[in-house]
């Protein structure tokens, strides 16, 4: 099975510490996707526009950055949001050669290149949420 | 011991550099601006076309001062009083619906798409492979801009 980039981002995350893969829990990553209901601590990662950058002339095969955005969603505290999202972009700054393992899949993550560290978006105007979002491209490779 | 000779004619070269008005580097970098201005106003979202009225190119030399020239590609802002200030919401939020073909990341997609034409333009210019023209993109709270 071969795994979206969004979720091999998810499960980095989640085996960095910061970020959890049970349904319910605070600070629960969701694939390209940000569930409206609680708990207000979310993580949501999107597959956006990929970057190219040539291809290998033995194989032919071309070398694609995937695109990822990380929106972290938290209550109205805007410390506790921004410390999370920070954290998030120390644990993507620590990826080096790193091993993230899906099932039976098993994956290389080379680098994250952030193209724009933690920013405010916006504040929800009912209940007050913050979103803080990330933008970068990921470089990796599948163990076969 | 060793000796280097022409250190100060590469100098004095550097210093002539800084000094020359490129204009024609000016007028590449601003066809080069339009050409994502372009492509990005096929994907901005339209309800309004307000967004897409505010998409400008702007040129700023200031190369007698830091050897800086910068092309701007942005939306939003300050227009005439009026401040469009979603335009973040609009580029970054990835799960609102906009009719095919405008697209959240209007900005972002329309510089990759037009990427290696914007090279083409900037390489395909002596004056601008003197200067080792870099590209990058940024972003702010209030726009979105392209800059080279």
């Amino acid at each position: 099975m071969i795994h979206s980039p969004s979720r091999i981002m998810g499960q980095l995350l989640f085996d960095k510490g910061v970020a959890s893969l049970t349904a319910g829990a605070n600070w629960t990553v969701t694939v390209n996707n940000m569930p409206p209901d609680a708990p207000d601590r979310r993580i949501a990662i999107y597959t956006t526009f990929s970057r190219t950058d040539g291809s290998i002339m033995d194989t032919g095969q071309t070398i694609t950055h995937p695109g990822i955005q990380i929106v972290v969603r938290g209550a109205s505290d805007d410390a506790e949001v921004y410390s999370k999202a920070i954290a998030i972009q120390a644990a993507l700054d620590s990826i080096k050669k790193t091993s993230v393992t899906i099932g039976g899949d098993t994956y290389i993550l080379k680098a994250f290149e952030t193209t724009n560290p933690p920013f405010f978006l916006k504040q929800e105007e009912l209940n007050l949420r913050r979103f803080y979002i990330i933008n970068g491209y990921i470089t990796y490779a599948e163990v076969n | 011991m060793a000796e280097v000779q022409g250190v100060a004619r590469l100098l004095q070269v550097f210093e002539n550099q800084r000094k020359q008005k490129p204009k024609e580097l000016l007028a590449k970098l601003t066809a080069a601006g339009h050409v994502i201005l372009d492509k990005a106003n096929y994907y901005v979202p339209k309800d309004t076309r307000a967004l897409m009225k505010s998409g400008r190119v702007t040129v700023s030399d200031t190369t007698v001062l830091n050897g800086k020239m910068e092309v701007k590609v942005e939306y939003g802002g300050d227009m005439s009083g009026v401040v469009l200030d979603y335009v973040i919401f609009v580029h970054e939020d990835l799960e609102a619906y906009h009719a095919p073909p405008t697209c959240a990341k209007f900005l972002t997609r329309a510089y990759r798409e037009t990427k290696m034409e914007v090279s083409k333009i900037i390489r395909g210019n002596k004056i601008a492979d003197r200067f080792g023209m870099l590209t990058k993109f940024s972003q702010s709270s209030s726009y979105y801009e392209f800059a080279t």
